[in-house]
């Protein structure tokens, strides 16, 4: 086809050529100073370079290398990594560590939940620590999770193992769409300040199906360090889509052999290998009563970017906490948790109204409780409460049927009785 | 005394009788008690400890 050339006062020329392909194409001549558009005969718009330092759409959109400027009416677009675009993307809760409503705890060779909300201590070794909410903590952070080695294991047997753990509902991942073809990955981020630099593994478990996949960070100084994982996406093993534990986010701070002694399942998703769970090279952060862990910012999004620590107001954390765990000071007979009726004559049933609804059927802890009647003296009991009874009790209902137990003078099915705690706090642990 | 031990409750009708009984487990070293429920990790790591061959004690 033809070409035309426009040439200018001084030597050379441009020339503008057809596009190969059959079909109309249309040149607009500019309107304004610097508008040159090409539309296919669809009236679809082609660019194929832009050379600029900068595209300007209107006033409203500046692109640069920096990034996207909208002074206008925002970005329109419908998500964000493949996940939502704002808004409780982090999963995990507590991951900055505000919120310790066990409080600090002192050495111990136990497993257990301490001192950071949500956050557990699972450890199978010899070892000890001392588990509290520390302030180190790197910028925008105010805690971490601490873990100070107290009692050291130099000598690991095979199945030994140490691991910090995230115990996560599946009804709360359902977002990934783990098990399917639209299966999505997960972007776990989270800071780490280790006395025992090295290698650590960080594994994904999912508890549903048996299936887990690893990675390994390497803490390379003692200073804090933010570090990403994009784990794949798993078409195998959909998470059940309950109240019950799904996944599991481990690090792994000390392994034996049965953990790491064969090659750690770092590619895609598999069944369970035990040997092949931890790196053969990861450190035993529990080798010396020197050693110090710290975590916090863990932060995990559906995705292949992790993006900046989503903060939330410690109200907001500490209710979300009590999903799993509440406690109630006891303090002199000073704290009332709810009114009763008698039930026998040594006991009283009573209904304590729940700060949050609990996820599951609670444990309870407490060995201090008075019961007031009017015009009577107290009863007290030592007697740990316990569930009424398991159909008494509505996950999705902010009520805990309390049954007492080792009172006297009580007169059955009488009203009236007020439950006070003495110096024992009441806690209930609906914990995974 | 073992680690954990079984307690019988029961619920009283208007008239004092025994209208049922139902059964929970105390751990005797945490003084927490258990409700037998599969949701509860407590009860799930009580079973673990009957697994391995151990038996509470029994009710009063």
């Amino acid at each position: 086809m033809s070409k035309i050339r426009l040439f200018g006062t001084s030597s050379g020329y441009v020339e503008i050529a057809p596009a190969a392909a059959a079909g109309n194409n249309t040149l607009t001549a500019p309107s304004t100073v610097g508008e040159i558009i090409a539309k296919d005969a669809a009236g679809a718009i082609g660019i194929t370079s832009m050379k600029a330092s900068n595209v300007n759409v209107g006033a409203a959109v500046t692109i640069t290398e920096s990034g996207i400027e909208a002074s206008g009416i925002g970005i329109t677009c419908a998500s964000i990594n493949d996940g939502q675009i704002s808004g409780r993307r982090n999963i995990v809760i507590n991951g900055a560590m505000m919120v310790s409503q066990r409080g600090n705890q002192s050495a111990t060779s136990s497993a257990g939940y301490f001192a950071c909300d949500r956050f557990y201590t699972s450890n199978g070794s010899d070892a000890a620590v001392a588990v509290n909410q520390s302030t180190d903590s790197p910028d925008d952070f105010g805690f971490s999770y601490h873990l100070d080695c107290t009692t050291a294991d130099t000598s690991i047997a095979a199945g030994q193992y140490f691991l910090i753990q995230y115990r996560i509902e599946g009804q709360d991942i359902q977002r990934f769409n783990k098990g399917t073809s639209s299966a999505k990955q997960f972007a776990l981020s989270f800071y780490v300040k280790a006395t025992k630099t090295g290698l650590y593994t960080v594994e994904l478990e999912d508890t549903d199906n048996q299936r887990q996949i690893s990675k390994t960070i390497n803490v390379t100084d003692t200073n804090w360090n933010r570090y990403v994982l994009i784990f794949p996406a798993d078409t195998s093993g959909a998470f059940n889509n309950d109240q019950n534990s799904s996944l599991t986010i481990n690090w792994w701070l000390l392994a034996g052999s049965t953990y790491n002694g064969g090659t750690v399942n770092t590619s895609s998703w598999a069944s369970i290998t035990q040997a092949n769970r931890a790196s053969g090279s990861n450190v035993n952060a529990m080798d010396s009563t020197s050693n110090d862990f710290r975590l916090t910012g863990v932060q995990l999004e559906v995705g292949d970017q992790a993006t900046s620590f989503e903060h939330r107001s410690f109200g907001e954390e500490l209710s979300l906490c009590q999903r799993y765990y509440q406690r109630w000071k006891g303090h002199s007979d000073h704290n009332g948790v709810g009114a009763g009726r008698g039930n026998g004559t040594s006991g009283v049933f009573v209904s304590v109204n729940l700060i949050q609804c609990l996820r599951a059927s609670p444990s309870i802890t407490n060995s201090g409780i008075v019961v007031f009647k009017a015009g009577a003296s107290s009863t007290s009991t030592t007697d740990t409460p316990s569930l009424t009874n398991a159909s008494a009790f509505d996950a999705t209902a902010c009520m805990f049927p309390m049954s007492i137990t080792g009172l006297s003078g009580i007169t059955n099915n009488y009203g009236g009785y007020t439950v006070f705690l003495s110096n024992s706090d009441l806690q209930l642990d609906a914990e995974m | 005394m073992a680690k954990y031990k079984l307690r019988n409750n029961s619920i009283y009708d208007a008239s004092g009788n025994v209208t049922s009984v139902y059964e929970d487990i105390l751990d005797t070293e945490t003084k927490t008690a258990i409700p037998k429920t599969t949701d509860n990790r407590h009860y799930n790591e009580y079973l673990a400890w009957v697994a391995e061959g151990n038996t509470a004690d029994p009710a009063d």
